[in-house]
């Protein structure tokens, strides 16, 4: 009763805008509780509305921070998922194209020959002798275009034969 | 996360393709390069990027740079081995691997008593090969890299060129 008689009180400086702000902590508190006073019954929504807010707001900010800690566990994990992939691409690019060192060898009779000219020209001539015979390959395809061409003209010839044949 | 793990492990599983057709031509090339009468040549990727910049054709330029290395075998009709010409015996490990579905032929010519086959594996980084036959020697010419269509034409056009 007491009790009642003090939130009464209480209610009245803080319609007077006379109360502390521990003073509207302990009303903020009793309406949270079970009011069974009609008259204060009134007043509930008003001081509840503050702490449900609040509450929403605490809700809010622990949802927020459990996204945050799922999307860092996520970025996380694609981060390593990315050095992985980067370590494997990385790996088979060295064992792929592995690094021999030398710019140019050159073995003779399983004798190593240290005459990059000689080497170079020797690599020249098998291209060389590659290229050319690509060359003849060329050609003859070229003429194989230029009997398909002919082919073609005489095409209109051969209709004009046919076409004499049938009238005779 | 499970296309993820399904495009990981086929970016794992192509190379290592590509790494076992590049991988058992290397093998018989080494296997090979020390023998006598035979001639073994190198061209490291710093070598034919030198190459290519000395170029002024930005084509072959653009070319060379997809070639990582070059590797060449002469040898000659003459080199004997436990009474077996060495021609013949590489001219049989090569048969056993062009032969497969790895290879593919993409040209034959022959000029007289000289044959020029050439082979490309069927993933882009892979090999290029060529096998020249005449009587005076049998030839292997392997330019591995990143074999296109490009690779390919210029190829087949001559445009390669060591120097």
């Amino acid at each position: 009763m007491e009790k009642i008689d003090e939130v009464k009180a209480l209610l009245e400086r803080y319609f007077n805008a006379e109360t502390t702000l521990k003073e509207e902590q302990i009303l903020r508190d009793y309406f949270r509780t079970d009011v069974k006073d009609e008259e204060l019954l009134a007043y509930k929504p008003l001081f509840n509305c503050f702490s449900d807010e609040a509450d929403k707001i605490k809700e809010l900010e622990h949802i927020d921070t459990s996204i945050q800690s799922t999307s860092l566990k996520r970025s996380f994990h694609f981060r390593w998922i990315s050095v992985a992939a980067a370590a494997a691409l990385a790996l088979f690019t060295y064992l792929i194209m592995p690094e021999r060192g030398d710019s140019l060898k050159l073995i003779i009779d399983g004798v190593n020959v240290y005459n990059k000219e000689l080497a170079m020209s020797k690599a020249d001539g098998q291209m060389s002798n590659i290229n050319s015979m690509m060359g003849k390959f060329k050609n003859s395809t070229a003429q194989l275009e230029s009997m398909g061409k002919v082919g073609d003209a005489l095409s209109p010839l051969r209709s004009m034969g046919k076409a004499m044949t049938q009238n005779d | 996360m499970k296309k993820l793990l399904i495009l990981m492990f086929v970016a794992v599983i192509m190379p290592l393709t590509a790494l076992g057709q590049t991988k058992q031509i290397n093998e018989i090339l080494d296997k090979y390069e020390k023998r006598k009468g035979v001639e073994s040549i190198i061209i490291s990727p710093s070598l034919l990027q030198i190459a290519s910049t000395t170029d002024v054709d930005a084509s072959t330029k653009d070319l060379l740079s997809k070639i990582t290395e070059m590797r060449i075998l002469n040898i000659k009709s003459g080199a004997v081995e436990s009474g077996i010409p060495i021609r013949l015996s590489i001219r049989k490990e090569l048969d056993g691997l062009i032969g497969t579905d790895m290879f593919k032929r993409i040209v034959m010519v022959k000029d007289g008593d000289e044959i020029l086959e050439m082979y490309i594996t069927n993933t882009t980084q892979g090999v290029l090969l060529f096998l020249t036959t005449n009587p005076g020697e049998f030839s292997v010419i392997s330019i591995f890299g990143n074999i296109d269509k490009t690779v390919v034409n210029a190829a087949m056009s001559g445009a390669i060129k060591v120097k």
